[in-house]
């Protein structure tokens, strides 16, 4: 049932450029950007089976010319680069251009470029829309670490850029038009779903005729700010935990700080699509893992010893024939028992297990006093990280905000006694409360407030805990399903179109009649996690057909970082500081 | 209330008082409202009475979402013509191409006008006639170009147009040959004959001086003032030339790269990448015969010859060692980097990676190639393997022959004879005397059905089935025949 697969989309686009230019030497010419964009799903090594020898950047200059190469130029029409390719084409480096750009490109632009091209090398101009990280086939990211300004608005660029992303996740999947919801108490998210309408609407080639289509898709825009606690937890699946734990960035995982890590380890590369282990076990908890990666183990013993008997030479043919998949399998192995044996190491060493019990606890159950001596103990181990201290500190914070006993500046006394938090950090529990507390937030997130979520609260509870630690729920679960019963009130997240008629009667009526959607896109502004990744993934396993993706793929540190840089100037005077020492 | 909702569900069962709840929420609400109220108003005592009932409770809201999550496709439409089984289209894509060119075209009509023009020009002024007068003779010869290209009146004219400085006795006015504008000497720009001749017909007339196409990428260099000693040199040198404005330059510097551009030659790496391109594609060619015919050899069969497979072989490997020593020679190269500065640090990088890139795109088609290209097999193999199969052959023969005789066994005793026949000299349709007796006075085509339909009713009980499907195909020919001779039998007698 599921066919919309976000990594098949630009995979298919690189592929269809790639053919194009028939069977010649081709260099591909990427900017930043759009060079993370193709190394998300295509393996270097498989692009070079292509006759794709080269790979450039626009923006590195002065080169000596090789005429005889095919240049295809996948690039972001930013002015940037259409003034490097302007460059480019005055003093050309290749013999043909076949330019491709990820997004909308201007007439203008179009023109200055044919003035451009004296020698008449370009061959094709084309928009194919891939304009966006593809992490996996239903998740997506922009990589902007940084959404927010400051007091939480957009920025021109970074506006521009998100629904250039939007667009693009659409169109590559060849949807022509969309329902767009947000989240009402949102600012930023209703300028963006007014922004992505408007230029939905503004592309003629690709609006549809009939806007009250059955088959619709939704867009769901919501604000990270409303569910700021997700980020915050300590996660159990394989991909969120290497992400919270080691970091993975654009699939590349640094190891370097392992200890005795050897020299071919230092950076690995974890992408589902080569890596059939990786594959199977994105999703699986930390417990499943350490199972398959024994068995993994056993098989490569397996393999390794009739690798090693080689007595004739019927046994050399099939070593030979079988040893590139041994190659394979061995480098897998290695690279997975590292990073699993490091995970359990980090989980032993900082004594994860207490404290992500205890997280779910304060997220999920929740008894004051209860908490407050857990976090109390915790605080006065020595192997617990500052870092997870602050993420307890930081649940606390808004889990009882309003709690008549808050007792946070005595946890944060106490933490400061026995440990030297960064002021960095005592900074961030004040910013988090900026950024995600009950000021601003609209959603029950700990199921405390209407007698029908501390039933749903209770009943999870009494599901029998399956695992204590993968009680919390994301919010955005909740929400979509929630949309998809046509529960989700239109006061709370209206629809972009709608919004003129606000009729009462009418926009019940429609609640009342539930369109079915043909699939789900949703947007997070600030930043999706992997634990929402697998909570959708879970759900499109089940048939459902949604997508999820975000500004950026975050753990609790990035997180920290993004808070921090969205405060309001009162508090971040000397947090910038401290961020930008730390970003250099 | 309850019976208002339709599209009710299993699995939203109260484990109370066993009502059909139609969603989780409903259920929630009930369960609440209702059974929690009645045992205990506290939270205490709510705790206390779901211990006691835990197990019941688990049981179904450990049950309940599970059923109610297992599918989500009844809040999707599911597409009409289920495109499930079909793989994602390619996303949407817009070009510009031939917008693209229609601009291109716009702007460089109107250059190529402007140096057609001067090309004609240029052509004329260039032309070594006899009665054309030389650069030495200066009064005649400026009489000639001024009837080519008119001078503009240069009384009017008082500042330089492309320096804007004043003309004067020290900055006297030039005209420019080609477009015929005032300019002062500084502003000039000296076109060689030579030069000038190349760019008229460049795939004839080769560069003079000894500059290589490479190194001389500027025209300017050679004709401007500005860059003195090479152009005094070259006024000196008693060479013909043009004045020309800058303008004008402009375009013909224009033209001057795109011969260029042309005109590039290849870098040794494209060559040697040809080869192995070429050699690939005879792989590709050559290595589906060989594979078919290794396998043909294999099961004993006697299509093809050991000879043949090695002569094969020899050619694959004469391609494989090619590649190859190629892309080795390639690899070569990059540490090489002819043609490039050593200080050109970015391009001898791209260089090299090049290189490395082609060769291991080489030795990736040589592991496919090596994997599945299997070796020829010995004459002993190939013996064996045909022996086996004569054996199997027979074997199969020898079953054959007694699943017939059991067939024939149970076949009425009729037919005994013929079957008898068989199992002497295999299977051989007999003709039943009677029924050609009856069948005299018939048609001869009548005759023929006749016999054939015989025929496969003896088939049919001797399990011949490819004999009775070829037999068949006959009696369909022949009942065609036979209608197409009646019809014809009516038409005549009709006729008559």
């Amino acid at each position: 049932m599921t066919n919309i697969n976000l990594i098949e989309a630009v995979r298919s686009y690189i592929n269809r450029m790639i053919e194009d230019c028939g069977p010649t030497i081709k260099g591909l010419v990427m900017d930043k950007e759009t060079a993370s964009i193709v190394s998300m799903v295509y393996a270097q090594s498989e692009i070079l089976q292509k006759e794709v020898f080269l790979f450039e950047r626009i923006d590195i200059p002065g080169q000596k010319s090789l005429k005889h190469l095919t240049a295809i130029c996948f690039l972001r029409p930013t002015e940037e680069n259409i003034q490097s390719l302007v460059r480019e084409l005055h003093d050309p480096k290749y013999g043909s251009y076949f330019i491709y750009f990820t997004n909308f490109v201007e007439l203008n632009d179009i023109k200055s470029l044919a003035e451009a091209d004296e020698f008449e090398c370009v061959r094709v101009v084309q928009e194919y829309y891939a304009d966006y990280l593809a992490i996996n086939p239903h998740l997506y990211s922009l990589n902007i670490p940084s959404t927010y300004q400051k007091n939480y608005e957009w920025n021109d660029n970074l506006l521009r850029r998100t629904v250039q992303g939007l667009v693009s996740v659409l169109l590559a999947l060849r949807k022509k038009s969309a329902t767009i919801r947000y989240q009402k108490s949102s600012n930023m998210s209703r300028t963006l779903a007014d922004k992505l309408s408007s230029t939905l609407k503004r592309q003629v080639d690709f609006t549809a005729s009939n806007p009250n289509d059955i088959n619709q898709t939704i867009v769901l825009i919501i604000d990270r700010r409303e569910d700021a606690i997700t980020p915050l937890l300590n996660q159990w699946t394989y991909q969120a935990m290497v992400h919270e734990l080691i970091g993975i960035k654009n699939n590349r995982v640094s190891l370097s700080h392992v200890p005795d890590i050897t020299k071919e380890l230092e950076e690995v590369i974890m992408n589902a699509e080569y890596d059939e282990f990786y594959a199977n076990n994105l999703y699986s908890n930390f417990g499943e893992i350490a199972t398959n990666i024994k068995v993994l183990m056993e098989h490569f013993q397996e393999k390794h010893k009739s690798q090693s008997k080689i007595e004739s030479i019927g046994d050399m043919k099939t070593f030979i024939e079988n040893y590139p998949q041994f190659k394979k399998l061995s480098g897998t192995v290695s690279k997975h028992v590292t990073i699993v044996s490091e995970l359990s190491r980090l989980v032993g060493l900082y004594n994860l297990l207490e404290v992500s019990e205890t997280e779910q606890h304060l997220v999920c159950q929740g008894d004051h006093n209860d908490v407050v001596q857990k976090i109390k103990r915790l605080i006065k181990n020595d192997k617990v990280r500052d870092l997870d201290i602050l993420r307890l500190l930081a649940l606390y914070a808004l889990r009882y905000e309003r709690h008549a006993s808050n007792e946070l500046n005595t946890l944060k006394y106490e933490a400061q006694k026995h440990r030297k938090l960064p002021e960095k950090y005592i900074q961030f529990i004040q910013a988090l409360l900026e950024y995600g507390g009950l000021k601003f937030r609209q959603a029950d997130l700990f199921n405390t407030q209407t007698p029908m979520a501390i039933t749903r609260q209770f009943i999870r509870g009494l599901r029998g805990v399956d695992n204590v630690y993968a009680q919390h729920v994301p919010l955005i679960k909740d929400l979509i399903d929630q949309l998809l019963r046509g529960k989700l009130k239109d006061t709370s997240y209206p629809n972009v179109n709608a919004k003129d008629q606000v009729n009462q009667q009418s926009s019940s009526q429609l609640q009342g009649q539930i369109i079915k959607p043909s699939e789900i896109i949703v947007y997070v502004i600030g930043g999706v996690t992997y634990e929402e990744s697998y909570h959708i993934q879970q759900m499109n396993k089940q048939s459902a057909r949604i997508i999820v993706g975000g500004s950026y793929m975050h753990n609790f540190p990035s997180f920290i970082d993004e808070v921090l840089f969205a405060a309001p100037s009162s508090l971040s005077a000397a947090s910038t500081e401290l961020l930008s020492s730390k970003r250099r | 209330m309850l019976q208002a909702v339709g599209d009710v569900r299993e699995g939203f069962i109260c484990p109370q008082c066993h009502q059909d709840m139609s969603t989780m929420e409903m259920l929630q609400v009930h369960f609440q409202d209702i059974h929690m109220k009645q045992s205990s108003s506290t939270v205490k005592g709510l705790f206390s009475f779901a211990k006691q009932k835990i197990k019941s409770v688990q049981d179904n809201f450990t049950n309940i979402p599970n059923e109610q999550t297992n599918n989500y496709a009844q809040y999707f439409s599911s597409d009409q013509n289920d495109s499930s089984s079909k793989p994602q289209q390619i996303g949407y894509i817009r070009s510009y191409t031939d917008r693209f060119k229609k601009e291109r075209k716009a702007q460089h009509d109107q250059i190529s006008i402007e140096t057609t023009r001067l090309l004609l020009r240029i052509e004329k002024l260039i032309s070594t006639g006899e009665n054309i007068p030389k650069n030495a003779n200066t009064k005649e010869r400026r009489k000639y170009e001024q009837d080519i290209v008119e001078w503009i009146d240069d009384t009017k004219v008082t500042l330089c147009p492309s320096c804007a400085k004043s003309f004067s006795l020290s900055r006297r006015k030039h005209h420019c040959r080609l477009d015929g504008f005032v300019i002062c000497d500084p502003c000039s720009r000296f076109l060689l004959f030579s030069k000038a001749r190349y760019l008229i017909e460049p795939s004839t007339s080769s560069l003079p001086n000894g500059l290589s196409l490479q190194h001389s990428n500027s025209l300017t260099s050679l004709n401007s003032t500005t860059a003195d000693d090479s152009a005094c040199k070259d006024r000196t040198n008693n060479e013909d030339y043009l004045r020309i404005c800058l303008s004008c330059q402009k375009v013909l510097q224009r033209r001057y790269d795109q011969i260029c551009f042309k005109n590039t030659q290849r870098d040794e790496v494209f060559v040697c990448y040809e080869k192995i391109v070429e050699a690939k594609k005879i792989l590709d060619e050559i290595h589906p015969t060989y594979s078919t015919m290794i396998e043909s050899l294999l099961i004993g069969d006697t299509k093809y010859q050991i000879v043949d497979a090695q002569k094969l072989y020899r050619q694959l490997s004469t391609c494989y060692d090619k590649i190859d020593s190629t892309s080795k020679y390639i690899s070569k190269l990059a540490d090489s980097c002819l043609n490039i500065d050593e200080d050109d640090t970015q391009s001898i990088i791209r260089y090299s990676a090049l290189c490395r890139n082609m060769r291991m795109y080489a030795i990736h088609v040589l592991q496919n190639f090596a994997i599945s290209t299997r070796r020829v097999p010995s004459e002993d193999d190939v013996k064996r393997a045909r022996e086996e199969r004569k054996r199997l052959i027979e074997e199969r023969i020898e079953s054959e022959r007694a699943a017939k005789a059991e067939l024939a066994s149970r076949i009425p005793l009729t037919d005994s004879p013929a079957v008898k026949k068989k199992e002497v000299s295999g299977w051989r349709p007999t003709i039943d005397r009677n029924l050609l007796v009856q069948a005299q006075e018939l048609n001869p085509l009548v005759q023929q059905v006749y016999q054939v339909t015989e025929y496969i009713r003896q088939a049919q009980i001797a399990g011949r089935l490819d004999e009775v499907e070829s037999l068949k195909l006959n009696l369909k020919e022949l009942e065609q025949a036979l209608n197409n001779a009646q019809q014809q039998e009516n038409v005549s007698t009709f006729d008559s």
